[in-house]
């Protein structure tokens, strides 16, 4: 009886949904239960999650869709496509988020449909938000030079830088008595001379601690930040980046010398970290977390996480105070701004979301169209990022349940946590379900309590701080080469970097004297290796991305 | 010297002789055979199964691979991607690096393993020897990843390593792993000491099959200890000594990228990048299938040239091939 | 055997015991090392750079902890085991069978037979057309994937080889008078006498088959019950890589990361210590081919 009841309720909420989230498109038949077959990657997410997924579970009944999930096993992600792709077992439904495929080129190869006019006949609502001239930049990273799409994507609302450069200010407060003077007079870093300045505190606090292992700055094991961050303030960029248009390459120009004298005068005097040539198996972007969770560490390249006192252990008698800050300006030589590059350029990637094999039916092609769609409505929006409201019947599910949270994690019909939910103490509390492993928005989030200090969010203030000079000069990471385009410049790009960061290493650590005349001769082989050639190619891409 | 006459030689020449008479017609061989022809039915389909119809791949080395389009329609290229090989501007360099690596390998971790097989067999209190079996192939089994973290950890410009070598050899102080003069050596010994014991236990093995009548023989003609190990045991595990080192030969190029991409950085490419690593390198961007089968397809043709010419050398001047 | 103990005897005893004990030692230590760091307090294991031969802080089980929570690992465990004892039994019948063949002085298949699988030594044509052959025989999502492709190979095949070479053809002359086939001989007269080379290649299988998650991860896309061990353990390891963790927003905090670091070392005892330890009935074996190898003319 309690069983009948339930589904009863269930059936009146779906129709109650389906009338208000997605209007009547009624060409599609869904009457009959279809089994999807979706390759998606695991990331952080167990099978558990997936399955009891409230809001996967709540959008399948309502599109009477049945979601068969194939994750590969963590790692071999990009090995399993390859093995999909190249024995034709498709999935229904493929993502490509994670690779270096190019869709176009996946198209013409018969594994993806072109759903360019699916979009414009099946999917209003997501055509509307294409259409939108708020969204023209999302748009003109997912439609091709010849205007077709591929995928149904997912695209951040409002996305927020989630690192850059970080420093420790206590350090600073203790040794000065907290009396931080920055030669630039400002109350944060902002030039190579206030680094001097601070790293030197830095070295004379770790010196003073007694610390076996100590580093003032960390660098990557290749000696630049490959997103740019220290490059920008001597005003060029690390690989390849935009200068009024025209596409320039970092490790060749000229300014790439004060680069690695600053960073050899920092070396010598043990500003730098001694070992940073040898921490290979670390991620570019976090050189070394012992030592920075450690308390070893002075400045380094630190993501949201590590803002604010995230990262102090009061267990062990350990505080710290992370801020972020931006590219340190070269005044010296005659930099007065840092160059405006970011790793995120846009609020969506050319290959994110879903594509739909050839190995999907039309009918069930035009089902699943009308299912991703919904994640375009602002009730599929809200749904698909905060989860289910009491409404939605939140409370039917074992998930809310476990997390006694009956009337779901959001208000009804608005942006608003539930205010259990909001007034959280700490992420663990409450790990609300979400579904952003489907396409669709991610909508900005309403912070909760412990996500707030003085009532800001560190997240704003890091994306403030490391957006500071804006992103005019980044070469847009969406801009999807031909297969043979890109697989030269693959080439290309791997012998110059192999041999400039093997010399980039040398010259700050002394094991090739820093001239001049050492540098030309530096120079003269990048460009033996192709440089020039590599330059051409992306910008010739990137002109054309332009004049879309 | 006497010993000489107890080895197991002279049976194995009496042997070729007589094979020699019984080269008659298949026809008669089947006859002589018929089990033997049959219970070659299922090893035959095994390999012909899983080993060569999967060779049909190798065609990649001469495509423009495109996994979506298949082995039989993906773009044919011919030699592109070998000449891309040969002609990329740090071909020499790696190809020296995988030659020394490997050859420093063959010539002094190879030989330690014999010694080591055998210097356990002189261990007479069976469970001190028992012991240092066991924990001798120990590292093998702990995750390379793990390990390399600890050799660049212990390597480390104030690692326990480096303190060691400044303090006895007196080297300037700076991190081991960013010299490139030290990598080969570091490489090597790190892999004696990953393998040793798993690589002896092949000799172990041999060691243990020799019979103890030679050995009583040898001790009753006045023959000391050593004299016995050199007369006695290495003759016997001759044929396995020299089997594994034709194989080692086949696979003179295959160097391992794992273990070098976990400790190697760019201030030692010089020494320490070798082909299967620039390979893995120049992959990461954009899957190049036709490349690497390329690649591998080298490796193996040099492979296979190694391996008969070593097998050649063995079967004429130390008696034993391994076809 | 007796020995006498002469001088020269007992230094080179010295010497031998004193290389290897020491050896044995920089084998041992670094396990060790490994051992101490998965029950060390985290914190402390964050800021330490060098060996650790007693656990940092107060011993915790909070790494295993998190290890073991994981309910896959204990299926891991069960399948892992069944697929050792499959290929180890399996193929060592098919490899010892092999290398009779290619042994056998009379038989003019022999040679063109050890070139043939030879050749598979050296030239290997990939994973994607390997997948392709075990996907057309059906036996993707099945638990044969993992057994059936690995059963011989060549390596192995030739050390059965060299090994049955080395057995005098007398006794299978004599065992054929006595009229015994081909497969009597064999599995009766010569098998137990190639028993070290033999334990040996069983070995190599056990560990080759304990350690492989790659067949695995590719020919068991759909079937996570029959993942072995070692798969679910590089997830738990990929899982805490403190890069991902930190990267992986909210969750991320100091304590969270210092766990991912402990858990590094839990993973590999927890995957290493059972084979380790089984080691020692497998050396019995050692012990026992060389009664069965001494057999008297």
């Amino acid at each position: 009886m309690k069983k009948r009841i339930l589904s009863l309720l269930l059936c009146l909420v779906m129709a109650v949904c389906l009338l208000a989230g997605c209007g009547s498109k009624d060409d599609v038949d869904d009457s009959e239960l279809m089994t999807v077959t979706i390759f998606q990657q695991a990331d952080d997410v167990t099978m558990d999650q997936v399955e009891n997924n409230p809001i996967f579970q709540y959008w399948e009944k309502m599109f009477n869709l049945d979601i068969e999930w194939q994750f590969p096993p963590q790692g071999s992600e990009q090995e399993q496509l390859t093995m999909m792709l190249g024995t034709g077992d498709y999935t229904d439904v493929i993502t490509f988020s994670f690779s270096t495929e190019n869709l176009e080129a996946m198209c013409n190869d018969g594994v993806i449909y072109d759903l360019t006019d699916y979009i414009e006949e099946y999917m209003p609502n997501y055509d509307a938000y294409l259409k939108d001239p708020a969204n023209a930049d999302v748009r003109s990273i997912l439609y091709n030079d010849a205007g077709h799409i591929y995928n149904v994507a997912t695209v951040q609302e409002h996305p927020m830088a989630w690192g850059g450069l970080v420093y420790r200010r206590d350090i600073l407060e203790t040794m000065t008595g907290g009396n931080i003077a920055f030669p630039s007079g400002n109350s944060e870093p902002t030039t190579i001379e206030d680094m001097d300045y601070m790293l030197g505190l830095m070295k004379q606090y770790f010196d003073a601690a007694g610390m076996a292992v100590s580093a003032p700055l960390i660098i990557p094991a290749v000696g630049y930040v490959a997103t740019g961050e220290f490059l920008n303030g001597f005003g060029i960029g690390a690989l390849e980046y935009i200068d009024n248009g025209k596409v320039k390459f970092g490790l060749c120009e000229d300014n790439f010398y004060n680069y690695l004298t600053k960073m050899k005068e920092w070396f010598d005097k043990g500003y730098l970290y001694a070992d940073f040539a040898s921490r290979t198996q670390d991620m570019f972007f976090l050189p070394n977390t012992e030592l920075t969770y450690g308390g070893a560490a002075g400045c380094w390249y630190g993501l949201t996480a590590n803002l604010g006192g995230a990262m102090s252990l009061p267990d062990y008698g350990l505080f710290m105070d992370v801020q972020p800050m931006a590219a340190p300006a070269d005044t010296a030589n005659g930099v007065t701004t840092p160059l405006g590059i970011l790793l995120d350029s846009g609020r969506t990637q050319a290959n994110s979301g879903f594509a739909i094999s050839t190995k999907c039916s039309e009918a069930k092609l035009l089902r699943l169209l009308k299912a991703f769609d919904w994640f375009f409505t602002e009730e599929g929006m809200i749904t698909r990022t905060m989860g289910l409201s009491a409404e939605q019947g939140a409370g039917d599910y074992k998930a809310y349940q476990d997390l006694s949270l009956p009337n779901g994690a959001r208000k009804d019909g608005t942006r608003e946590w539930v205010d259990e939910v909001a007034n959280a103490a700490s992420a663990d509390t409450y790990d609300v379900p979400n579904a952003d492993r489907m396409p669709g928005v991610s909508i900005q989030l309403p912070y909760r309590a412990y996500e707030l200090v003085d009532g800001v969010s560190y997240e704003e203030i890091g994306d403030q701080v490391w957006t500071k000079y804006g992103n005019a000069n980044t070469y847009p990471l969406s801009i999807a080469l031909s297969p043979e385009d890109n697989a030269r410049a693959t080439t290309l790009q791997t012998n110059i970097t192999d041999y400039a960061n093997s010399m980039i290493v040398k010259f700050i650590m002394g094991r090739e004297e820093l001239t001049p005349d050492t540098f030309k001769a530096y120079q003269d082989q990048i460009h033996a290796l192709g440089v020039d050639e590599y330059i051409t190619i992306k910008q010739a891409a990137y002109d054309k991305f332009i004049a879309r | 010297m006497s010993v000489k006459t107890a080895q197991p030689l002279p049976e194995k020449k009496a042997e070729r002789k007589r094979r020699g008479k019984t080269g008659g017609s298949w026809k008669h061989d089947f006859l002589m055979n018929k089990w033997l022809y049959i219970l070659t039915i299922p090893v035959v389909a095994f390999f012909l199964i899983f080993n060569y119809l999967p060779m049909a791949g190798l065609l990649m080395a001469f495509e423009n691979y495109k996994p979506a389009l298949g082995l039989f329609k993906s773009q044919w290229v011919g030699l592109q991607n070998f000449k891309d090989f040969f002609m990329g501007p740090s071909f020499w360099t790696i190809l020296r690096n995988t030659l020394v690596i490997s050859l420093l390998n063959l010539a002094i971790a190879f030989p330690l393993s014999i010694i080591f097989a055998l210097l356990l067999n002189e261990m007479n209190v069976l469970w001190v020897k028992k012991l240092t079996q066991t924990v001798s192939y120990m590292p093998y089994f702990i995750s390379i990843v793990v390990l390399c973290g600890l050799v660049t950890e212990f390597c480390s410009s104030r690692g326990f390593i480096t303190n060691l070598m400044v303090s006895v050899f007196h080297i300037p102080r700076e991190n081991l792993l960013t010299n490139p003069d030290y990598f080969w050596a570091i490489n090597l010994i790190l892999d004696i000491w990953q393998n040793l014991g798993y690589s002896s236990i092949i000799f172990v093995a041999a060691i243990t099959s020799v019979n103890q009548d030679y050995h009583e023989a040898a001790a009753l003609d006045g023959a000391n200890r050593f004299q016995r190990v050199w007369h006695v045991t290495i003759p016997s595990i001759m044929p396995t000594i020299v089997t594994m080192l034709i194989l080692k030969c086949g696979t003179l190029l295959n160097v391992g990228f794992e273990k070098i991409l976990l400790l190697y950085n760019p201030s030692i490419y010089s020494t320490a990048d070798v082909i299967s690593s620039h390979v893995q390198r120049l992959g990461i961007g954009q899957a190049q299938y036709g490349y690497a089968t390329a690649v591998g397809l080298f490796n193996s043709v040099v492979g296979t040239v190694l391996l008969f010419l070593s097998n050649h050398i063995s079967r004429k001047y130390a008696e034993t091939s391994i076809v | 055997m007796i020995e006498r103990n002469t001088p020269s005897r007992i230094v080179f005893n010295i010497i031998n015991y004193t290389l290897m004990i020491g050896f044995g030692l920089a084998c041992f230590i670094p396990f060790w090392h490994v051992l101490m760091c998965s029950i060390s307090d985290p914190r402390l294991l964050m800021g330490n750079s060098g060996l650790v031969l007693w656990p940092l802080g107060k011993p915790t089980l909070e790494g295993y902890k998190l290890v073991l929570k994981n309910p896959d690992i204990w299926s891991g465990y069960l399948n892992t085991i069944f697929y050792v004892v499959a290929t180890a039994v399996a193929g060592t019948v098919l490899t010892a069978l092999a290398g009779y063949l290619v042994s056998r002085k009379n038989f003019k298949l022999a040679k063109p037979l050890a070139l043939f699988i030879m050749f598979t030594m050296i030239f290997s044509g990939g994973t994607i057309p390997l997948y392709m052959v075990v996907r057309s025989l059906g036996m993707l999502n099945s638990r044969w994937s993992i057994i059936i492709p690995t059963l011989m190979n060549a390596y192995y095949v030739i050390m059965m080889k060299s090994a049955f070479e080395q057995i005098s053809p007398a006794y299978e002359e004599a065992a054929r008078i006595d009229g015994a086939g081909p497969l009597t001989i064999l599995f009766k007269v010569l098998l137990p006498m190639v028993m070290p080379t033999l334990v040996v290649i069983i070995m190599f299988t056990v560990i080759m088959q304990w350690n492989s998650w790659y067949q695995a991860s590719i020919y068991l896309p759909r079937a996570r019950d029959m993942w072995p061990l070692q798969l679910f353990m590089r997830e738990v390891l990929i899982n805490n890589d403190t890069s991902r963790i930190v990267t992986s927003g909210n969750e991320a905090n100091a304590m969270v990361n210092m766990t991912g670091n402990l858990v590094k070392y839990c993973v590999t005892v927890v995957g290493t210590a059972p084979i380790l330890l089984a080691y020692p009935f497998a050396q019995k074996y050692f012990v026992k081919g060389v009664t069965m190898g001494g057999v008297k003319e």
